[in-house]
């Protein structure tokens, strides 16, 4: 655990911090626009607020890092209704967030501390979900390097999902990382990072590997464990209406064209170059 | 945005060997419970279960491990015994085996009460006239 911060706190820890927060990135889809926070964004409103001096930088402080995280999904910017009313409960809601404090300097040694971190979680009544922030992990290489790293261990599973070519960065490769929780099924793990071909609705202001450590409530046939599966003490019709508006937030956000990159199966989509990069590199895993 | 969510489990439903997987499995629905932990020491009848099981959606664990809990309950929890514990806090749990003793060891670990599946009451059954 040495590897990493545990942050224990609610978004709403923010909410004075944050009063100045404007969000400076925009997207466009079929004539609407959405606007969502930045890294930057919460820096400069950290810094305002005097929470931080004026020439920190917000990587430097880990909690600052989980709790703008926190924020930026509890306030829909990922799109999921379920996943805002989650983040805005972190304790209650079981989803734990720990920063690694060091840079990803040598991936098969990240990917070994990140399975160290989750292992645990996954036997631990309490943990829903492990969200795994990597503040400094922010080029496409790096990521590659560390999926490549987690798929050759026990517990995970890394595959490709598809190639698209997304106009203005050429091929992008959907990667799917899977882990392994209890009585034989594979969580899909999500990834949300400002990376070119990523969906809208991942573009997080860092790195994030957030993964569900539990089972189903029930077997699946397929054995696939997922958010969905959360437990959230809805009726039929406020679920049904979550699930709906969570429809029409996703569909908003993403098109058509976006919607494949952003499904529960892909954690990544990655420029296709930095995951060929390390394809055949069969040194790598031994670093 | 509920900040009293329900996550854990209160009770763990206890069922003594010696019915036919087919009535046990039965049983199961009737309690609508999501997990069967086979602790016995022998199980003939485990590939049955399993089978049904899966056909019911209801996870079947053959736990074997934890029969010796009948002879010790109070014992230092080992791997399989906080396994059990910490599964019955999630999911709707019942514990197969030939001593209720077995399940009292787990459900004490974690609080829970022990509830006797031949003596559960079976679901209400509403209907319109």
């Amino acid at each position: 655990m040495n590897d990493f911060v545990a942050w224990t706190g609610e978004p709403t820890d923010l909410s004075l911090a944050l009063t100045g927060l404007h969000a400076s990135r925009s997207y466009s889809v079929e004539g609407q626009t959405f606007r969502i926070p930045t890294r930057e964004d919460y820096e400069r409103a950290l810094r305002e607020s005097g929470a931080i001096g004026p020439n920190d930088h917000i990587v430097e402080h880990p909690q600052f890092v989980a709790a703008a995280q926190a924020h930026w999904h509890a306030s829909g910017s990922n799109g999921c209704v379920f996943a805002a009313a989650l983040s805005a409960s972190r304790v209650d809601s079981g989803w734990e967030t720990y920063v690694l404090q060091s840079p990803v300097v040598n991936a098969a040694v990240a990917a070994h501390a990140i399975d160290v971190l989750c292992r645990p979680r996954v036997a631990a009544p309490e943990a829903e979900v492990v969200s795994v922030l990597m503040p400094t992990a922010d080029d496409a290489d790096t990521i590659a390097r560390l999926l490549s790293c987690l798929g050759a261990l026990e517990h995970w599973d890394v595959r490709e999902r598809g190639v698209e070519d997304v106009q203005g960065i050429g091929n992008v490769v959907l990667l799917g990382v899977r882990a392994e929780v209890e009585l034989g099924h594979w969580a899909e793990v999500l990834g949300f990072g400002s990376f070119a071909g990523q969906g809208n609705t991942r573009l997080a202001p860092f790195t994030e590997l957030a993964i569900r450590v539990k089972e189903p409530p029930r077997p699946r046939r397929d054995h696939r464990a997922y958010m969905a599966h959360i437990p959230m003490d809805l009726d039929k019709v406020e679920f049904g209406s979550w699930w709906h508006d969570t429809e029409q937030q996703r569909a908003a956000r993403l098109g058509a064209a976006q919607d494949a990159r952003a499904k529960g199966r892909v954690t990544f989509a990655l420029e296709q170059g930095a995951w060929e990069r390390i394809e055949g590199d069969e040194g790598m895993r031994n670093e | 945005m509920s900040s009293s969510r329900k996550r854990y489990n209160r009770s763990l439903f206890a069922v003594a060997s010696g019915r036919t997987a087919e009535d046990l499995v039965a049983l199961l629905l009737e309690e609508d419970i999501e997990m069967l932990i086979d602790a016995r020491r022998a199980a003939a009848d485990s590939d049955r279960l399993e089978t049904l099981c899966a056909e019911a959606h209801t996870y079947y664990s053959p736990r074997p491990e934890l029969a010796g809990l009948a002879e010790n309950p109070r014992a230092e929890p080992d791997k399989h015994h906080a396994w059990a514990a910490a599964m019955a806090m999630r999911h709707r749990t019942c514990v197969l085996s030939d001593t209720q003793r077995v399940a009292e060891a787990i459900a004490q670990l974690v609080g829970l009460r022990i509830i006797d599946l031949d003596q559960s009451p079976t679901p209400i059954a509403l209907t319109t006239v």
